[in-house]
């Protein structure tokens, strides 16, 4: 098993009512549930009440490592007021490459999101084989990763229902108030968002952003795909094309969130 | 004096300047000491190398690779000109970061502004103030990426666990360092447009890419060290031995 190697593969998923810690622990949960493994290696941050602190990455503080086996070896550590668990290191999380040890951790969110939004969770595994010459030449294996990831993140949604989730390559899915701080992001070209967090007004103004991608409902949301190894159909959108729209669903999203927070404030 | 992509093949820029606000406000900052060059510093007339001053063009050659079927090697200048066009395809009143690589002239070496604006020459009050939420935005995007390509690359590079507090500044040195190298090539991610450079830094492998087209134009696209399956794919694309 070797640690996964750039381009990354990212499956990254979003919650606005559970804290991190649940977050993290109900995914792992879930990949458990679907045949992935702990590797042994998880990594924590240590002191005094940390673990509900605020913080904005998993690079803020000094790593140490733990072993961390199955599920009740995770909870002890979450237990642990004066410890937060910040990724676990996994085999078989995202069914598609073998022998690559996959990464579950907190996505960076900015300093001024701290204590304000959650952190989105991602899965990170290797994906060099939708990029540069490897698309071509790996055509067969990007369409395989990319419909296993495809599959794995349809179940995940379907079980822990997030409010969104994407399937990115080397992009890093923002938090809400991110999204709502600049429109610049490029994360929405494969991905799923819930009607519970956007609303159906804003689901279908998402969903009318993306006339020719392919579109999938899925839980109470819906899946949209511009990149044809990442659905069933084989559809694809221009990239370039599908960059600006992931823009314009971004603002849609960030958006969202802010209006709910505010809701949920009052 | 803005920097931009120059392909030999096509014999022009593969980008123009931000003229769309008069041609007075140099919109697009980022990544001094950047060496992907040719240079406007008019803004308005593509210069050939040999007119540049004592510079010499990064050469960027070859097809993007690899993009999806319905995609070509041709530059989508109708939407990449810039986010003014890119905005008025969608309707919208949106002025966003970043599409020129603009930096000082010296690519070998000295001091590295790395996340530089270029200049402000626009007149009166709503063109300053343009200029500055650009400037701001712009940078927050800069950090940002900076950020993330740290999180997610850094500890293979450093080949231990990272801090920010101590790590990002080294890391930031490697990107400017790898910036630098003239092995450059096109290379896609998603089929995301982007330029690479390729480098050997401090006996290891490392590249880092830069969007070429799109919202994110000229912004930090990645930055990792390849393994060897990466490598034998860049050299492809770069159509050079081993570096």
């Amino acid at each position: 098993m070797r640690l996964p190697q750039g381009e990354l593969l990212k499956v990254s998923f979003y919650w606005p009512a559970r804290t991190e810690a649940e977050a993290l622990r109900e995914l792992v949960a879930a990949l458990v549930s679907q045949g992935a493994r702990f590797t042994g290696e998880a990594y924590v941050h240590r002191g005094a009440g940390i673990r509900d602190e605020p913080f904005a990455s998993p690079t803020d503080e000094l790593s140490h490592q733990v072993y961390i086996s199955d599920l009740r070896s995770l909870a002890r550590q979450m237990r642990d007021a004066n410890t937060r668990v910040v990724s676990v290191e996994m085999s078989g999380a995202t069914g598609a490459n073998r022998g690559i040890v996959e990464i579950v951790t907190y996505v960076r969110i900015s300093e001024s999101s701290v204590g304000r939004d959650r952190h989105p969770l991602t899965i990170r595994t290797e994906g060099w084989m939708f990029c540069g010459t490897f698309r071509q030449s790996h055509a067969r294996r990007a369409k395989r990763v990319g419909r296993a990831v495809y599959g794995r993140l349809r179940l995940l949604v379907e079980r822990l229902e997030p409010a969104y989730a994407a399937i990115t390559i080397e992009e890093f899915m923002e938090c809400p108030t991110d999204l709502s701080r600049g429109p610049s992001s490029i994360s929405f070209t494969d991905f799923y968002v819930s009607a519970g967090f956007l609303g159906e007004p804003d689901l279908s103004r998402v969903r009318n952003l993306f006339p020719t991608a392919y579109a999938e409902p899925i839980a109470d949301g819906v899946y949209i795909s511009c990149t044809s190894e990442f659905n069933p159909a084989g559809a694809s959108v221009d990239p370039l094309e599908a960059s600006f729209l992931s823009v314009e669903a971004g603002k849609i999203i960030g958006a969202a969130g802010t209006r709910n927070r505010a809701a949920r404030d009052r | 004096m803005t920097h931009r992509y120059y392909d030999a093949g096509k014999g022009r820029f593969l980008t123009r300047d931000p003229i769309g606000y008069g041609g007075g406000i140099n919109l697009y900052g980022f990544v001094g000491n950047n060496p992907v060059t040719g240079a406007d510093p008019s803004g308005f007339r593509p210069m050939t190398p040999g007119e540049l001053d004592g510079e010499t063009p990064i050469v960027v050659s070859g097809p993007w690779v690899n993009d999806t079927p319905s995609d070509s090697d041709e530059i989508r200048t109708d939407i990449a000109l810039g986010l003014m066009d890119s905005a008025d395809a969608f309707g919208q009143n949106f002025y966003g970061p970043s599409l020129e690589l603009v930096g000082d002239e010296d690519v070998a070496g000295g001091d590295a502004d790395f996340v530089g604006v270029g200049g402000v020459g626009g007149s009166g009050d709503e063109g300053a103030r343009v200029a500055r939420e650009l400037e701001k935005e712009h940078a927050r995007i800069a950090a940002e990426r900076l950020d993330h390509t740290f999180d997610e690359h850094a500890p293979q590079w450093f080949g231990r666990k990272v801090m920010k507090s101590t790590d990002l500044e080294p890391w930031r040195d490697v990107i400017e360092r790898a910036s630098r190298s003239k092995k450059v090539f096109r290379w896609s991610t998603k089929g995301e447009k982007t330029v690479a450079h390729l480098a050997r830094i401090d006996g290891k492998n490392f590249v880092v890419q830069y969007f070429a087209e799109g919202t994110l134009k000229g912004h930090l696209a990645t930055a990792f060290r390849p393994g060897e399956a990466q490598m034998r794919g860049m050299l492809r694309a770069l159509g050079k031995a081993r570096p």
